[in-house]
């Protein structure tokens, strides 16, 4: 492998770590947002979060796609940017965020049924996703952070 | 592939032959975090991954890698 091909892996690799984060913050926006609006309907506060959010998704995604896009093209950036560690740190990422989805489930769960909090099931559904989502893109950054 | 189950001296095998971390992980086909990440015991290889760094070096795997404790 040459000295360019290495340190255009090392450039990609930070590059991808950048995008997951700005993924990340993406998600938590536009989520947030629209989990916002649930919660807050006469806000229009919360209209701009999640339209910032809306608009962030669709940059940061349409990067990322381009990025992985041009690994998988070239079989020696495939082989050294996905290789084995990262599809472990990519499988137990989505197992936290299973996790959370569960443990969000039950809490959310519980409150409602005790009646402690009174919850609409729809904000419940987007509280669980959104816990999920947002634990499994986190988990991906700890893991995958720059060693 | 747990954590802290292996010890290894991929450290001193690039010394002895004066290698970067990232011409290492050229070598075998991984990302320079990679080998970082083998190297302070975070990461536990694959046997594929052992084996191809043992070939990379030319020793035994034993040579790069033992049980800890």
């Amino acid at each position: 492998m040459t000295t360019q091909t290495i340190e255009q892996i090392e450039k990609i690799d930070k590059s991808r770590y950048r995008l997951n984060l700005w993924r990340t913050i993406a998600l938590v926006l536009l989520v947030g947002g629209v989990l916002a609006q649930g919660i807050f309907p006469e806000n229009g506060f919360v209209s701009y979060i999640y339209g910032i959010g809306a608009i962030l998704t669709c940059v940061v995604n349409g990067a990322f796609i381009a990025l992985m896009a041009k690994i998988r093209r070239e079989p020696q950036l495939n082989e050294a940017l996905n290789n084995e560690m990262f599809q472990l740190y990519t499988l137990k990422s989505a197992l936290c965020g299973y996790y959370a989805m569960v443990a969000s489930g039950l809490i959310l769960g519980a409150l409602t049924w005790v009646e402690i909090v009174p919850i609409p099931a729809k904000i419940c559904c987007l509280g669980i996703l959104f816990c999920g989502a947002v634990a499994q893109a986190i988990a991906l950054l700890v893991y995958d952070r720059s060693r | 592939m747990g954590q802290n189950e292996l010890t290894n001296t991929l450290k001193v095998q690039r010394a002895i032959r004066d290698i970067t971390q990232e011409e290492l992980a050229a070598a075998v086909g991984v990302t320079r975090k990679t080998i970082n990440t083998i190297e302070n015991g975070i990461y536990t290889p694959s046997t594929a991954l052992a084996l191809k760094l043992a070939r990379f070096f030319e020793v035994s795997v034993e040579e790069i890698f033992q049980l800890a404790g």
